[in-house]
């Protein structure tokens, strides 16, 4: 049995199956899709950029496009095999879905349109699909690009440099205790010296009332 | 010109902000007036005059992005910026953030302006207040008389706030509901029974009692209870009690657009402090207001003419607002008698605002009724009842026209409006005590000036200590003796006690100091001008006579 293949559903639109299993509803994808978008919508919520883990079988993205024709979508995608029969076979329109095919860490780091999204607001979507076709690598690609643990937020930190002047990462580093950061308030700040305090710093202090 | 207002507060307080609008509006006619709200309180804008355009701060989704293990680390943050970015792309002349927080001074001091207001930060982190009535808005003990929100934002914008108050206006909207809900309904009441903190509600039981007793005497008006989606169940348990003993009662979800409408149509309005309360403010109808837990009239109470506020004696009120009640029974709530509720709502619906003095001596134990009024002096002030003949009533009105002018800087210029504020608490103090033409006023008059010749001749002896201390070289010591006396001098006075409890004078640094030294001259300054404005109403008395 081939990792993928095509099939028709029932309402007559070709989706993908990996391993034997669907990566989208067998009755209807269309109506699939537009009830899981309309789950995120809320971790959507005005987001330049929408980076989505797991292609399935293109529908989410496509009803993803129709629903936020401003946004910028990025899809990320672990297997080659997939990406190759979505852009050959299926039915979704994915003309104007960025596609980003990875199978770790640091081909999505180098990867240019990353590297380009996280310099600014998105939203995080996993779709379903992508724990049938490779569980860990998702998993890691999430953790990474919610920035919750050192090597991501090193990532982060070094795309950014508005950030690089406001938090101090090597005292991150140095404390041994902080494996995985659950919160902003966690990360140590730069020492304040008058003179060096930013804009950056301002929007820190006024995120931390919040908190408090 | 541009202008950027910015209230992040609860939907009351954006109420209250729009007689400064207005007030801009008149003074700016051409100018872009932008303002910056919590998205939450958005369905206040189709009611909201004199604002060009609305930007909105995502609060929640902020506070999600957070909280949420599930949202980039960084989106909270980013939001922020994005905001920002969108606000300085707009080129504002002037900020006015009257917002007393700490988040909304971070957020103001990033969003560009030729000229702020308000509290914002500079780039040491300094609190900048860019006028004397935000400054005193925060530096205020909460002992002292207190001026009303609305007051305090037009003064700090520069604008004397007018007679006509609170302005909203109705919507088509609104008013096809409120058509369309009252069809067939006459005489009837609102009644705005819940408030969102548990702390300022008075039980539904005790509105049942009091409702009942008014109804018996008004058994033709209906009972409105106003209610938000979330607040239809509790009210409808009311509803149906009151339905049981026969009184005509209805519950009415709706909007804002929908109440304030509605509330228009009405013969008179019955709330807590609740936003209601402020929407009930912009229109005629009489109002009368509960006001328990945190609520401090002085600062948020109805602010219009002739509104009638109920409040306990209870000593622990009005509380602070981030703690829950302390005690171990609602004890604001328990003091306030439904007959006093019922019996005010009587005499307010027949206009026998006369007869709440007979009430207020009947429950004075319990209970204070105010009555609310806007000054010819400019401001809002709440009288009580049965203080209208009272030495009491000489000193507030004269201290709040000296802070007035003490932080308009008037005791500076060259021809200071004494005379004319002497004249207008005159004209009030006389219209607040109709038919008692044979007191004579220059008997408190002349009372408070000895009181304060005295207070006048202890702030010349803390001028002395003062600069003993101030001016004390380093590492010198200073005598114990000298601290505990100008400690106890400064206690008297409002001004500078509130300082005095978070910082001990022996160890300022010289940015303290240098405050310290401004309010002992404030304090001066403040019985300086008391002084000459009880002068000009007595001489304008005996001129009278």
């Amino acid at each position: 049995m081939p990792e993928v293949e095509t099939i028709n559903s029932q309402s007559g639109h070709l989706i993908l199956k990996w391993n034997g299993r669907n990566l989208s509803s067998e009755r209807d994808p269309i109506k699939e899709a537009q009830s899981w978008v309309h789950l995120q919508s809320e971790l959507i919520a005005g987001a330049p950029t929408i980076i989505v883990l797991g292609l399935g079988s293109g529908f989410h993205l496509a009803q993803l496009r129709r629903e936020w024709p401003e946004c910028q979508i990025i899809a990320i995608e672990s297997r080659q095999s997939i990406a190759e029969t979505i852009w050959e076979s299926t039915s979704s329109d994915l003309s104007e879905i960025d596609v980003v095919v990875a199978n770790d860490m640091d081909a999505l780091m180098s990867h240019a349109l990353i590297r380009q999204a996280v310099k600014h607001r998105y939203a995080l979507l996993m779709h379903p699909s992508c724990y049938i076709t490779d569980k860990e690598f998702y998993r890691e690609a999430k953790k990474f690009l919610l920035a919750r643990d050192l090597k991501s937020l090193r990532f982060f930190i070094e795309q950014r440099a508005e950030l690089k002047h406001v938090f101090d990462f090597e005292a991150l580093v140095a404390d041994s205790k902080k494996k995985e950061i659950l919160s902003i308030k966690d990360l140590p700040l730069q020492k304040l010296s008058v003179g060096k305090i930013s804009a950056s710093h301002f929007a820190f202090f006024a995120l931390m009332e919040l908190i408090k | 010109m541009k202008i950027l207002v910015v209230n992040l507060l609860r939907m009351g307080d954006i109420v209250m902000t729009t007689p400064m609008l207005r007030g801009l509006r008149r003074r700016y006619p051409g100018a872009k007036i932008h303002f910056l709200m919590n998205r939450q309180f958005s369905g206040l804008c189709p009611l909201l005059t004199c604002v060009d355009e609305f930007h909105f701060f995502e609060r929640d989704l902020v506070q999600k992005g957070l909280g949420s293990p599930e949202r980039p680390m960084f989106e909270s943050f980013d939001r922020i910026n994005e905001l920002v970015d969108e606000l300085n792309a707009l080129g504002f002349d002037k900020l006015i953030n009257v917002t007393q927080n700490k988040m909304s001074a971070w957020l103001c001091s990033i969003i560009n302006a030729k000229e702020k207001v308000g509290l914002t930060f500079s780039a040491t982190g300094e609190a900048q207040f860019g006028s004397n009535w935000f400054r005193h808005l925060n530096n205020r003990s909460t002992n002292q008389d207190q001026f009303h929100y609305s007051d305090i934002y037009c003064f700090a914008a520069d604008i004397v706030p007018s007679a006509d108050g609170i302005h909203l206006q109705t919507t088509t909207t609104g008013e096809a509901f409120a058509a369309r809900e009252l069809y067939g309904v006459e005489d009837f009441i609102v009644v705005q029974a819940l408030s969102s903190d548990n702390k300022k509600n008075w039980p539904l039981s005790r509105f049942c009692q009091a409702l009942e007793l008014f109804a018996a005497q008004h058994p033709n008006y209906t009972i409105l209870l106003l209610a938000a989606p979330a607040e239809a169940e509790m009210l409808q348990v009311l509803h149906e009690t009151l339905s049981q003993k026969n009184i005509k009662s209805r519950v009415l979800v709706c909007d804002l657009e929908g109440a304030l409408s509605v509330i228009r149509r009405s013969q008179m309005v019955l709330t807590l402090d609740t936003g209601i309360k402020h929407i009930a403010a912009a229109t005629t109808v009489p109002i009368v207001e509960l006001c328990l837990g945190s609520s401090d009239y002085r600062l948020t109470g109805v602010y219009s003419n002739r509104a009638v506020v109920i409040r306990s004696k209870a000593p622990c009120a009005p509380c602070p607002h981030s703690s829950p009640c302390a005690k171990t029974t609602h004890i604001c709530s328990d003091l306030i008698p439904p007959e006093v509720v019922a019996l005010t709502l009587s005499e307010v619906l027949r206009d026998g605002y006369n007869q709440l003095f007979t009430i207020q001596r009947e429950f004075h134990d319990s209970i204070e009724i105010l009555v609310t009024r806007k000054l010819e002096t400019g401001f809002w002030f709440a009288a009580p009842v049965d203080r209208r003949l009272d030495p009491w009533l000489v000193e507030k009105l004269i201290d709040r026209s000296s802070w007035k002018m003490l932080l308009e800087k008037e005791h500076l210029k060259p021809f200071g409006t004494f005379a004319e504020e002497g004249r207008h608490i005159r004209k009030i103090l006389f219209e607040m005590a109709p038919g008692q033409a044979g007191y004579d006023w220059r008997v408190p008059l002349n009372q408070l000036e000895g009181e304060i010749v005295h207070q006048e001749q202890r702030l010349n002896r803390v001028q002395i200590l003062a600069k003993k201390i101030l001016f004390q070289m380093p590492n010198t010591e200073i005598e114990e003796s000298t601290i505990s006396e100008l400690e106890a001098v400064l206690a008297e006075s409002g001004v500078i006690a509130n300082m005095l409890s978070t910082v001990e004078l022996s160890k300022m640094h010289l940015g303290q100091k240098r405050r310290f030294q401004e309010l002992i001259e404030d304090a001066y300054h403040l019985s300086q001008i008391k002084l000459r404005i009880i002068r000009s109403i007595r001489n304008q008395i005996t001129e009278s006579i």
